[in-house]
């Protein structure tokens, strides 16, 4: 035995165990680590294969059409079903039959109408962005005189309509401001709105503007609904902040030959002669009066109703 | 004759193996390559064209948290971690700066936090998708790593629960869940986005606060908005170039 | 846990708490133990060579359990053997437990070649099993002269020329763990990777001293003063390099006076007030200085220098567990929210408590007790001449 024999014995021993080392593992390895670096290229499907929860609205179309055509054309459209009905995982598969549901409650979609549903996204926040709808609830139900206790904000708002943009007053819920008795009721009831017990408020809008409605009963366009030309926008919690339809082609939808009305009624005109007359007449610059959106008001603004009384602020509001 | 015939029949003999040796060969082949077919991931071939990213609209989250909810719910996750959650910054008149996210706000916000505000904003987080992630290069057995269309995944079978990349990510967007014991983030609905679906994230928000999209189509509507709009990224010093893009951001947001 | 201010949803349970601590802990006091064995060779100091084959036992025992507290603080210990079999190349961790291994097998070797000519003897008078074992252990090579001596002694010093840039490298890689992380700004202040990777220096020599003076005061047996006075000066100017190195840390960071300085400031004064400047700093580093310094400088009597010298080695332990206590939960501490910090209290009924991490402590002593019923590392003075 030489006498470097040990010194020799240790290092090969050495050597043997870092070999082992280096190849044992690579001998475990799973099959799809290293292809496209330092990590098992099947997790990538491992991932991608998972099962949904939220099955997306138009899982919801087959068979809720209308609803869903309902929903999308208003402001609620970028709030999903499943937002407020949970998710339809189990929901479809039990009607679609493709899954044993063994409880078929389970089956049955969540409806949340309390206002804590609601309220979540629309209560009033400092931090919340001003353009964005958020009432503090007893205060908006307050202002609509709403004194029946647990009041949903669902007694007014549907939630798939919430804004009543398309459906007109009388086929919507009742509108929180501006309608009149007729609206719904297909005779003249015979008792005031206060004597009848949970009737919903009716605000119209003398109520708040009685100095501007009786100055419009004046002028030539009252025996047109103040809605006719005002489209409600909610914006902050009194929701009575209210735009005008003060466009050139909204007023000539009237005046320029109107399919739906009888033209008798309605003075008539035809724009690419009324303006050049009216502008050869007045002296006002043609170019301006054809470019200019609201060219109408320039001359017939008082048809319409003094526009200084609308900036002072509405009366009786609480 | 004996001769021609044992030699006819040695040369059948060898046609007979060779022939049968080479259907063996071919039939192996086949059956190789049918095998090296199955074993393979059946992943889209059009990964690297995509670079997911996100944005957030500073001026338009509203705070509901249904974001929150809906990714506790689709990812099925306990109570006490997060993959995404929303902040509240509230500022008074001495400039002094309050923050707040009870449980990630996945019930919302119910008040106010002071009465005394005169400004605020929320502020969704979740996982940045880091290009040159921190998360990536620390993790000792390559459980967590860059997808080839640029998402940051984690793959649960090889994680050891170490909490190293925990501690590396500078977003606090990674956590330990335990049952499994491993760690978890958001990875932007993965399951999600390869069936031409978003993120429930995006999905539920009601005020499109929250936009996700493809970085290299020039046409998608986060490049537009890029394009257009000023913005920031959280933490930008820790260069860990991360693809979420705040709109509107203030800088006493971490 | 609480949280003054705002701590991020995930934040609030810590990820790593107080049994992580003890990995870099044992590790930085085997390798300062090692690192003593070594200077020995490496500068030929006679004066050392008593305690040399306590060095290596001693941190063999404690290396070779130094990382169970990491491996059981992971959640799925089950799958531990990923870090072998799928490495990522690019994690300090990674680099950690491999050159940890490697720094094991090294060790291993060392304490083979020194115990070499001992188990020759010992496999020359035994008989029966024993012998086998004894065969084994020697791997077949059972002959000694005076030129395998020499062979032995050769391979010693180039085995500890070889331990000191790989204790350097594996010291490093721990440390990096800690330092490579940029989002922690307690862990990424500008001189944090020299002060860990030298206060193993002084963790190492106290525990060696300790240790020596431990075992000594228990069996009975005569001190080599002169052994001692070497380590213990080993150890005094490491203190105070260790104790400098944390000053110009915090000259450095002030002096810098960035939002880093004042979220780290606020930490200090904050939860770290008690643990890191009153206990570490103050009492332990300072403190142990100050001893060290007394009983190095004036001439004092041989007793009180000795029981002065177990009190600052004592301390010095105490000061380094604390240092990576602090290090690791006091980085989690300030939360990545720089918007507050959190409080921590220990728990005392999950894996990663003080009481795990004491029972992990006792371990390596078993260990070493074991190794020295059979190779014993101090030799009875009354049955052998001490060699130098």
């Amino acid at each position: 035995m030489s006498d470097y024999s040990h010194v020799f014995r240790i290092g090969l021993g050495v050597i043997l165990l870092v070999l082992a080392g280096w190849w044992a593992p690579r001998w475990w390895r799973p099959e799809s680590y290293g292809e496209s670096g330092p990590y098992r290229t099947e997790s990538l499907s491992e991932n991608m294969q998972r099962e949904f929860t939220f099955q997306g609205r138009q899982s919801c179309r087959p068979c809720h059409p209308e609803i869903l055509q309902t929903h999308q054309k208003d402001v609620h459209v970028t709030v999903p079903c499943e937002d407020c009905h949970n998710a339809a995982d189990k929901h479809n598969a039990f009607h679609q039959g493709t899954a044993e549901i063994p409880n078929v409650n389970q089956a049955i979609l969540d409806r949340e109408f309390a206002q804590a549903n609601c309220v979540v996204c629309h209560l009033k926040l400092t931090a919340r962005p001003t353009s964005f709808p958020q009432v503090d609830p007893d205060r908006h139900l307050n202002f609509h005189h709403v004194t029946a206790e647990n009041t949903f904000c669902t007694a007014c708002h549907n939630p798939h309509e919430p804004l009543f943009l398309i459906t007109s007053f009388d086929q919507a819920k009742i509108h929180p401001l501006v309608n009149q008795c007729r609206d719904c009721h297909d005779t003249p009831p015979e008792k005031n709105y206060t004597a009848a017990p949970n009737h919903p408020a009716i605000i119209t809008c003398q109520k708040c503007h009685p100095n501007l409605v009786s100055d419009y009963n004046q002028r030539p366009h009252a025996y047109l609904p103040c809605g006719a030309c005002h489209q409600l926008k909610q914006k902050n919690e009194t929701s009575a902040r209210i735009n005008r339809r003060n466009s050139k082609m909204f007023c000539l939808m009237c005046h320029e030959n109107p399919d739906h009305l009888n033209r008798d009624l309605v003075p008539q005109i035809v724009l690419i002669e009324h303006l050049p007359e009216k502008a050869q007449i007045r002296g006002l610059d043609l170019e301006n009066l054809e470019t200019n959106k609201t060219a109408c008001l320039l001359c017939h603004i008082d048809t319409i109703h003094d526009q200084n009384l609308f900036k002072q602020p509405p009366e009786n509001i609480r | 004759m004996r001769e021609d015939h044992s030699h006819l029949t040695r040369r059948k003999f060898m046609r007979w193996v060779l022939a049968n040796a080479a259907g063996v060969c071919v039939g192996s082949l086949s059956a190789w390559g049918k095998f090296a077919e199955q074993s393979e991931p059946s992943l889209p071939d059009n990964l690297e064209e995509y670079d997911w990213g996100f944005l957030i609209d500073i001026s338009r989250c509203i705070g509901c948290g249904r974001c929150v909810a809906a990714c506790n719910q689709e990812n099925h996750l306990s109570a006490n971690h997060f993959r995404t959650w929303i902040e509240r910054y509230e500022i008074d008149e001495q400039n002094r700066v309050y923050i707040d996210s009870p449980r990630g706000a996945v019930r919302g916000f119910l008040s106010n936090r002071r009465k005394t505000s005169v400004k605020g904003y929320f502020v969704p987080k979740q996982c940045h998708q880091c290009r040159d992630s921190a998360c990536t290069q620390v993790c000792p057995v390559g459980a967590t790593y860059h997808a080839p269309d640029g998402v940051v995944l984690i793959d649960q079978e090889q994680c050891i629960g170490c909490g190293y990349c925990v501690q590396a990510c500078p977003y606090g967007c990674r956590y330990i869940a335990d049952p499994p014991g491993v760690a978890d983030k958001c990875d932007m609905c993965y399951h999600r986005i390869h069936q031409n679906q978003k993120p429930v994230c995006v999905d539920f928000c009601p005020t499109h606060a929250r936009i996700f999209g493809n970085l290299k189509d020039p046409q998608s509507p986060i490049r537009q908005i890029l394009r257009k709009r000023h913005y920031t990224t959280l933490k930008p010093e820790n260069k860990t170039d991360p693809k979420c893009f705040y709109l509107d951001l203030n800088p006493e947001v971490k | 846990m609480d949280a003054a201010g705002y701590t991020f949803p995930n934040d609030l349970y810590f990820t790593w708490t107080v049994i992580i601590a003890w990995c870099p802990y044992l590790i930085s006091l085997g390798i300062g133990i090692h690192l003593v064995s070594s200077l020995s060779y490496i500068f030929r100091l006679e004066s050392l060579q008593p305690v040399i084959r306590f060095a290596l036992v001693l941190s063999f025992a404690l290396l070779s359990i130094a990382t169970f507290p990491l491996w059981i603080q992971l959640h799925r210990l089950d799958r531990i053997v990923n870090l072998l079999i799928t490495p990522n190349p690019n994690s300090p961790l990674t680099a950690f437990v491999i050159l940890h291994l490697f720094y094991l097998l090294l060790v291993l070797i060392q304490i083979w070649f020194h115990y070499r000519s001992d188990a020759i003897d010992r496999y020359h008078n035994r008989r029966g099993v024993r012998k086998i074992w004894y065969y084994l252990v020697l791997l077949g090579a059972t002959q000694k002269n005076q030129r395998t001596e020499n062979i032995d002694q050769k391979i010693r010093q180039i085995l500890a020329c070889i331990s000191l840039p790989l204790a350097a490298a594996l010291l490093s890689c721990l440390v990096f763990v800690f330092a490579a992380i940029h989002s922690n700004l307690w862990w990424n202040t500008p001189l944090i990777f020299f002060i860990l990777i030298f206060s193993a220096v002084p963790a190492g020599c106290a525990a060696l001293s300790f240790g020596y003076l431990l075992i000594n005061f228990v069996r009975r047996i005569p001190l080599k003063q002169n052994t001692l006075n070497t380590v213990n000066r080993f150890l005094w100017f490491s203190v105070i390099i260790a104790l400098l190195l944390e000053l110009i840390n915090f000259l450095a960071l002030s002096y810098d006076y960035t939002e880093k300085w004042f979220h780290l400031k606020s930490l200090i004064a904050g939860p770290l007030k008690y643990p890191y400047l009153i206990f570490q700093l103050t009492l332990c580093a300072a403190g142990s200085c100050v001893l060290l310094t007394m009983t190095n400088l004036l001439r004092l009597p041989q007793r009180l220098a000795n029981f002065l010298n177990f009190t600052a080695c004592f301390l010095i332990l105490i000061e380094v567990l604390l240092a990576w206590q602090n290090v690791i939960i006091g980085g989690q501490l300030l939360t990545k929210s720089l918007a507050g910090s959190a409080d921590f209290l220990p728990g005392f009924y999950r894996k990663e408590v003080l009481l795990t991490a004491l029972v992990v402590c006792v371990i390596p002593y078993v260990i070493l007790w074991c190794f020295d019923k059979i190779f014993p590392f101090f030799p009875d003075p009354r049955e052998i001449e001490p060699q130098n």
